[in-house]
């Protein structure tokens, strides 16, 4: 019997033509709606007025005074938030993972409130209450009058300005460090701290010298995640900064970015101003995947769960927990605010009770509402089938050259949705003739599904992780040829993954201005457009009515995947 | 035995196979003969090879060289679910989504059997394994034995060439896994299925098979029948890897047809010559002495092969003891007295005789 010669092989993924032709279009997918509209940004950012190339612009950035106080205002108020976004994650975090204090439960469920809402939601509730009309600052200006007082608007605290912006900001990006945080404290093993104790360690240190060390790889990454979202903001500095951040004549850089190219019509700028906010971005991205994730002292596998540590001192306890508290009945009343606010004649003047606000959103925004609703759903849904599909293919069938195809499906994550949305409006408006979209629905679909994929990714490359690649041999092992077995072993043990991924792309989508406020049309309004502008003119009772409008149909589509994958909010808590 | 199981065994032939992983080779040329209908075992300690074996047989890895043949047929290049080989997985994998029913029926529907077929055919699989009345439990609803058994009706339903087990009693606990490694031996033999059986367990090893390979750093050490594994080892690892061998150092004198004469203990013994390699004379190598070949005696006793030596230990084990006894010089033997009577053990000083059996000694090389 003659030893068979060893014959050239082609990669499995070759030899599966389905295999390969998905990748394919992954590739191409990526290619197209990746890399042509950052690459479009970056050079329209260096085009000379008569051609060319010129880096006029960037020098006039770094050296006009204007700018820089933009860049600033951007660092300081970013830098803030995400300090006191990680104090509240960890006070949360810490309340629900290590104490037995009442209302776990309910603190765990109110954070995730703040996710489920436009990040400039919180900034207009802050208006409802604390603006010069807001409820608590009229209350105020009563009781100075009542008091006899000569000017009694002293007695108010206006929410313009940076602490406003920082405050919403906080309110909005907290849930994420808290997300990260509480896995972490989770999955630090309880024996480490009760060790520490044992060896006699005091609480204060075993804190210092246990529990925070291996809290800070997880600590560290969710504060550069914090501060990204900071930094690339555009709903709360739009509408509470308004000349009144620490440096006043200037903005931030998102609203900057897009006054630049819809107020000023300078595409040069506004584009070099989106590659500045992209830089600082990119680089947290790679170094929190590639070098974070290396550090991390805790896997987060299996199922994290609570442990009581006996020790936590009674003032320690309590002081996080009012501080819990406080927060939760404020995210409550900014929903409240906002309910109230839509069925109220005039905020702050006539508390009449009132259908007329609701009445007109439901009639101007009727299209805005049908879009959003259709195009999120759409592109969730796309963006979630594509994203597992993908990840199924990135760790079940790699091929080399798969890490850098993964990297670049992820950079729609990593780029601020100025940046995406921008991007999208120069390579497919007409600046670049070749395909044009601007104006259509498909623009919006493709933008939405480009950033939603990442969580599709993410979230199916975390679920594989979970399934033992065994399951999928046997499928083959009984007979199931590759396509048969994902749809029948692998994608149905993937189904909660869809789900959540779905409801998540969903939720952002509904929520998003940023990167879509380039992309709207006369013919394709959108909800959260709507909401915005009402927001801006000062319209505040519609305002508030397609807020209730949009937090409605958000968690009725929540409450629909809930009964259907059986799991809940936790599919949110990935 | 139910007519929807009928099995048409073919052999398993791997020849001359290499996989090597990075620039470390998991199996090394390795020829190994799987016969038709027969139970094979693969043997050895984690990260021989063994594993890497079957699953190059399972179409899961593809063999750098050689060729593998299952019946006529060479397999290399074709996928898992175009072969005629079902694997038992040591963690069983079921589909966690499906009934017990859903994963005995997965490989028919895979394979587009007729619908009608479908539910006498899991039947009759189920009844094979025992697992009647279980066909709508789910797969989390089962306990460690019962798993198993669905595992190997989900296997033996699509009615494959040659099964493949992966360890398939590591998981169980001790008493289980003696009764299901019956009811395997008797499943295997009523359908006489080709076997090829993994496991890192002699005695697994021993009870089971019909041919018993012997796998060490990625090569076959020997193969062949249980007793032959243990009587005729062919090298040292076999011999310490099965069993439990005492090592005295050798010299080979004079080679005839069917004797060697050693100098071993300061004597001469006139042994057997070894069958599984060969003997020159002048070289150095090792008696394999079975604790259950030497045996105790009074120090004075005399006739046949014996050493005088002291008693060093001893472990009362009820069916047996163990003793250990050094003799002079630096040898210390493990002595098996089977069926000891507590009153008459011995104790360590004791003075002791060792006899030989020395039609049981076996001679093999001295690799060192």
């Amino acid at each position: 019997m003659a030893v068979l010669t060893p014959r050239p092989r082609r990669p499995r993924f070759l030899r599966e033509p389905v295999v390969a032709f998905v990748y394919a279009l992954v590739a191409l997918t990526v290619a197209l709606l990746v890399l042509y509209p950052t690459f479009t940004i970056l050079v329209e950012s260096v085009r000379g007025p008569e051609g060319g190339l010129t880096l006029a612009r960037y020098q006039r950035f770094f050296t006009s005074t204007y700018f820089l106080h933009t860049l600033y205002n951007t660092l300081l108020v970013s830098g803030i938030a995400t300090a006191l976004s990680l104090v509240l994650g960890f006070a949360f975090a810490y309340v629900v993972t290590r104490t037995d204090l009442p209302l776990k439960g309910f603190f765990t469920a109110v954070v995730l409130v703040p996710m489920l809402l436009p990040a400039f939601l919180i900034a207009f509730a802050l208006i409802l209450l604390l603006g010069r009309n807001g409820v608590i600052n009229r209350a105020l200006y009563e009781i100075g009058a009542w008091l006899g007082m000569a000017d009694p608007s002293a007695l108010q605290w206006v929410i313009f300005g940076s602490h406003g912006v920082i405050m919403a900001q906080t309110l909005t990006f907290f849930p994420m460090a808290f997300l990260v945080i509480s896995a972490a404290l989770a999955a630090i093993d309880p024996r480490m701290e009760e060790a520490a104790e044992d060896l006699g360690g005091g609480y204060w240190f075993t804190m210092r010298r246990v529990t925070l060390p291996l809290l800070a790889p997880a600590a560290f990454s969710s504060a550069l995640l914090v501060f990204m979202f900071n930094a690339s903001a555009f709903g709360a500095p739009a509408v509470l900064g308004g000349g009144r951040l620490f440096f006043p004549q200037a903005s931030m850089l998102a609203p900057e970015a897009i006054i630049q190219i819809l107020g000023l019509y300078d595409w040069g700028m506004g584009t070099t101003i989106a590659v500045i906010l992209v830089v600082p971005s990119l680089i947290i991205y790679v170094f929190g995947e590639y070098y974070l994730k290396k550090r991390s002292y805790v896997t987060v596998t299996g199922t994290p769960t609570a442990f009581t540590l006996r020790t936590v001192p009674p003032a320690v306890k309590w002081t996080l927990f009012a501080i819990c508290l406080l927060v939760s009945v404020f995210i409550i009343s900014v929903v409240l605010v906002v309910v109230a606010g839509a069925f109220t004649r005039t905020w702050g003047v006539n508390y009449e009770l009132t259908w007329r606000h609701m009445a007109t959103a439901l009639t101007a925004s009727r299209a805005s509402i049908t879009n959003s609703l259709l195009l999120s759903g759409g592109a969730a849904a796309a963006a979630a089938v594509f994203g597992i599909l993908s990840a199924y293919l990135f760790t079940r069938r790699p091929f080399p050259g798969v890490r850098v195809l993964d990297f670049t499906a992820m950079l729609p994550y990593a780029l601020p949705g100025v940046v995406m949305g921008l991007g999208f409006a120069v390579a497919f408006g007409g600046r670049w003739s070749w395909i044009v979209l601007t104006g259509t629905a498909s623009i919006i679909f493709l933008n939405h599904f480009i950033r939603r994929m990442p969580f599709g990714i993410r979230s199916g490359s975390s679920a594989l992780k979970q399934i033992d690649p065994v399951i999928e041999e046997a499928a083959a092992d009984l007979g199931a040829k590759p396509v048969y077995s994902f749809r029948r072993v692998t994608f149905p043990l993937l189904r909660a993954t869809v789900l959540g991924a779905f409801v998540f792309g969903f939720i952002n989508m509904m929520t998003d201005i940023t990167a879509v406020i380039f992309l709207v049309s006369p013919r394709w309004r959108l909800l959260s457009i709507d909401l915005f502008n009402a927001i801006d003119a000062g319209r505040l009772g519609v305002a508030a009515a397609l807020s209730v409008i949009m937090i409605v149909s958000t968690f009725a589509v929540l409450l629909i995947v809930w009964r259907l994958s059986g799991k809940g909010l936790d599919l949110l808590r990935r | 035995m139910s007519n929807t199981l009928r099995i048409d065994p073919q052999s398993v032939v791997l020849e001359r196979v290499t996989k090597r992983f990075g620039t470390t080779a998991a199996v090394d040329d390795v020829t190994i003969t799987a016969e038709a209908g027969m139970l094979t075992t693969l043997l050895g300690p984690s990260g021989c090879g063994k594993t890497t074996t079957l699953r190059m047989i399972g179409g899961f890895y593809d063999p750098d060289e050689g060729s593998i043949r299952i019946g006529p047929k060479v397999v290399n290049g074709v996928p898992p679910h175009a072969r005629s080989t079902r694997t038992v997985f040591q963690s069983y994998a079921l589909f966690p989504h499906m009934t017990v029913f859903e994963n005995v029926a997965f490989g028919l529907r895979a394979t587009r059997v007729p619908r009608a077929e479908i539910p006498p055919r899991v039947q009759d699989a189920l009844a094979l394994v025992g697992l009647e009345g279980f066909a709508q439990r789910s797969s989390g609803q089962l306990s460690g034995g019962q798993q198993q058994r669905v595992a190997f009706a989900r296997a033996l339903v699509t009615r494959p060439e040659v099964l493949l087990l992966d360890e398939p009693l590591s998981n169980l606990d001790a008493k289980l896994r003696v009764h299901m490694r019956a009811e395997i031996r008797s499943l295997q033999q009523t359908l006489g299925i080709t076997t090829v059986y993994v496991t890192h367990d002699q005695e697994e090893a021993m009870s089971l098979s019909d041919h018993v390979v012997v796998m060490s750093d990625g090569h076959v050490e020997q193969q062949g029948a249980p007793h032959d594994i243990y009587e005729r080892p062919a090298t040292r690892f076999v011999a310490d890897f099965i069993g439990v061998s005492n090592f005295v150092a050798a010299t080979i004198r004079t080679v005839a047809a069917a004797e060697v004469t050693v100098d071993a203990l300061g004597t001469q013994l006139r042994l057997a010559r070894p069958t599984t390699h060969d003997v020159y004379e002048g070289e150095a190598g090792l008696l394999v002495l079975r604790p259950e070949h030497l045996h105790l005696e009074e120090p004075d006793t005399v006739g046949g092969v014996g050493f005088e030596g002291t008693v060093a230990s001893v472990a009362y084990l009820g069916a047996a003891a163990s003793y250990t006894v050094a003799l002079h010089g630096d040898t210390v033997l493990t002595v098996e007295d089977p069926a000891p009577r507590g009153a008459a053990l011995r104790r360590p000083g004791d003075r002791v005789r060792v006899r030989l059996q020395v039609d049981r000694v076996y001679v093999v090389p001295d690799a060192s």
